[in-house]
């Protein structure tokens, strides 16, 4: 028994040898034939349609052959960074554009600087994207798929609790009543949602009505400004929807397992969420709903600019082959991927190919026009750590009413992070 | 005559226990280039690292004590290894008692016992992960089916989330690793007993043991082997607890569920201090070590075997 297995051992591992060996033979023999094969990585949040992207891809380019790899959102970081230290790095990747900074400041993605300077279309791509692919001057990244945070409300429950289904609310005050009104409904109706306990969710879909407000938790340099009282404005209205019980007790653990899911079942009034969650609520043809902007304290509106960049990993084989497939990204893949009910990242296909298919879209498409996105070489540690001090100062403050005290506990944390990440 | 028959013995025993030294020593380095490999090197490496200010990405400096003093005075630390000895000092117990009550009650060859002893099984052959999972949508509020029990049952309408209530959020993980693990325990207990000689059990019941005093006499000395064995590998687990932590509190109510190691991968991969989460990991190791080492020597203590 152990003979028969050596000896099936031994031969693999010889017919492995003739076969790498022939495959070697084969590549340089025929290098042009032979169909590239380009390793491209995307986060799992681009689960639904990036297997679609590369096939999409591989249809028209036999030539190359993308191979797509979903990362789990919460490891792309860690995973990436090993891979480019151990040199078994993907060749192009979509890359959150958050997270572009920190890539970027570590050398980890090829510069494209002159590749964009020569782009026909560079002012009609996305500036948010463009922005957060920009390190010391020079472009690292550019944009690929677009995604903003709007407000999303039920239009049957707010008829169902005596509001105007077709006005969805523009201050604070006015989510409040409504949320209160949903509430009172009784049973399991709420009037709001959120997941308390996820930083990233809470960047996109709370941060905005801080900024709407006039507050924010970092300046335009990176540096923590978290005690400011425009900050404390719009945690204190969270903390009231929490503490009125207008808000299901399972937001306070929620690490975004859940994100805007109860909204789908049709039992919450308001939610804050994306383009991703039109395209996920096709599912739900029952629930009426509606978006408008995210407002501030007395008015104004905000969004996070979000989605993912696409870069070029530096030391990859095949370079040229990697801004073919960027080339596509950049024009047909954006036509494709607004057929997959993804925003575009450039305004003029946007318009020509997204826009139209619903109204809602339009919504959409403006709120990452005003947009923002926070820039930072430390957005991991500073926000999508479950302790962050972003993380902590929403628990603290939102779910234990200790406003001041969270804000200042969260100041000092940041300020030490910010310190040691430079 | 009569010493040299002696001597020749002696030479015969002598080369035989070389001989077998000597394949015991080529036996043993397969294992050996794998500790090596896989324990030796890696962990010489992690010593090596947590000298210096290593980043995940970025230029690495050599800082000598730096990342250890920041340890003793860092309080997320602090905090992290009492709350792993809380844990520890809770799980241990219950799982060893746990164990231990559903061996005795299987101990026994009859096919009921057998199905029981597969259906207590069952929960060990789920991965940590997914039996995490399982967990955490078990215990929800909107979704889970305990609550709904509870309030099917009349107790509130249980809209407050159990692992957001910080003694209720550790008592969930611990039920779950009870639930997990205890039939391990329970294996290696029951074949222990089962090893037991029927003589002396009987000779003991004669003399007019039984029951409690049976076993606590008579059963649990003799079994003390498996018993340090099944305790040492519970308390290194519980300080090493991760997954459980990491996927059903992460790490919540308000940092209170965070263990020494989900802290040191935060340290690590989300505060981008690879060479701090070194530093921590070191002093983890080293306590371990000191640990594992007093359990062994209270454990084998008078043991004459």
């Amino acid at each position: 028994m152990q003979k028969t297995n050596k000896i099936r051992v031994g031969t693999a591992a010889v017919l492995t040898v003739v076969l790498g060996v022939s495959s070697l033979i084969g590549l340089s023999s025929s290098a042009n034939a032979a169909p590239v094969t380009i390793n491209f990585w995307s986060r799992a949040a681009q689960a639904d349609f990036i297997a679609s992207v590369g096939a999409e891809f591989n249809k028209v380019n036999p030539n190359i052959q993308v191979k797509v790899t979903t990362i789990p959102d919460a490891e792309f970081v860690q995973k990436l960074s090993t891979a480019s230290q151990s040199g078994s790095a993907p060749d192009v990747t979509s890359v959150d554009l958050i997270l572009v900074p920190y890539f970027a400041k570590n050398g980890v993605f090829e510069d494209l600087t002159s590749y964009t300077n020569a782009l026909s279309f560079k002012s009609k791509l996305s500036p948010a994207h463009m922005a957060l692919g920009a390190y010391n001057k020079k472009q690292y990244a550019l944009p690929f798929t677009a995604e903003a945070s709007v407000l999303f409300w039920n239009k049957d429950l707010f008829k169902k609790a005596g509001l105007d289904p077709n006005k969805g609310p523009k201050t604070f005050a006015e989510i409040e009543a409504a949320a209160k009104a949903i509430t009172a409904l009784g049973g399991d109706y709420k009037g709001y949602y959120f997941s308390g306990a996820c930083g990233g969710c809470n960047i996109f879909t709370f941060a905005p009505m801080m900024w709407a407000s006039g507050g924010d938790i970092l300046t335009a340099a990176g540096q923590p400004t978290y005690t400011d009282k425009n900050v404390a404005k719009a945690l204190s209205f969270y903390n009231r929807l929490w503490s009125k019980g207008y808000v299901a007790k399972s937001a306070k653990t929620d690490n975004g397992a859940s994100f805007a899911a109860p909204f789908a079942a049709g039992k919450t009034g308001m939610v804050g969420a994306g383009a991703f969650f039109v395209g996920s609520l096709k599912n739900n043809p029952e629930i009426n709903y509606g978006v408008t902007p995210l407002p501030g304290a007395t008015g104004g509106k905000g969004s996070f600019a979000g989605g993912d960049n696409i870069a070029i990993l530096k030391g990859t084989k095949y370079p040229a082959e990697a801004k073919i497939f960027m080339d596509w990204a950049l024009n047909a893949g954006q036509k494709f991927i607004a057929t997959k009910a993804i925003l575009p990242i450039r305004s003029d296909i946007a318009a020509s190919d997204y826009v139209p298919q619903d109204p809602r879209y339009k919504v959409i498409a403006d709120a990452m026009a005003y947009g923002k996105t926070p820039y930072s070489v430390a957005y991991t540690p500073l926000i999508a750590d479950g302790q962050s001090p972003w993380v902590k100062m929403l628990a603290t403050a939102i779910f234990d009413g200790k406003i001041a005290a969270a804000q200042a506990a969260a100041q000092k944390q940041a300020l030490a992070i910010v310190k040691k990440q430079g | 005559m009569a010493s040299a028959n002696i001597s020749l013995t002696r030479n015969r025993k002598t080369s035989f226990a070389k001989k077998r030294a000597r394949a015991g020593f080529y036996f043993v380095i397969p294992a050996s280039i794998f500790v090596l490999v896989f324990f030796l090197y890696p962990f010489l490496n992690v010593i090596w690292m947590s000298f210096q200010d290593w980043p995940l990405l970025g230029e690495r400096s050599w800082i000598g004590f730096e990342n250890y003093r920041t340890a003793f005075q860092d309080i997320e630390f602090i905090n992290s290894v009492k709350f792993t000895l809380l844990y520890t000092v809770i799980v241990t117990p219950l799982l060893f008692f746990t164990a231990l009550g559903m061996a005795l009650l299987i101990k026994g060859t009859s096919r009921t016992t057998k199905v029981f002893r597969t259906i207590f099984f069952l929960p060990v052959v789920i991965g940590f992960g997914p039996a995490s999972y399982l967990w955490y949508w078990f215990v929800d509020s909107r979704v889970g089916p305990a609550p709904q029990f509870l309030r099917v049952l009349g107790f509130g309408d249980q809209e407050e989330q159990w692992l957001g209530i910080m003694p209720l959020a550790l008592f969930v993980v611990i039920v779950m690793v009870v639930w997990k693990f205890a039939a391990f325990q329970m294996i290696l207990l029951m074949a222990a007993i089962q090893g037991i000689s029927k003589e002396i059990l009987e000779a003991a019941e004669i003399d007019g043991a039984k029951g409690f005093t049976l076993l606590r006499t008579i059963t649990l000395p003799l079994i003390k082997r498996t018993i340090s064995l099944v305790l040492i590998l519970s308390v290194a687990g519980s300080l090493l607890a991760f997954d459980q932590f990491y996927i059903i509190t992460g790490g919540n109510p308000n940092g209170s569920t965070l263990t020494t190691v989900f802290n040191i991968y935060r340290q690590s991969f989300l505060q981008f201090q690879l060479g701090y989460g070194a530093a921590l990991s070191v002093l983890v190791a080293i306590a371990l070590m000191l640990i594992s080492l007093i359990q062994l020597r209270v454990l084998r203590g008078d043991d004459h075997e």
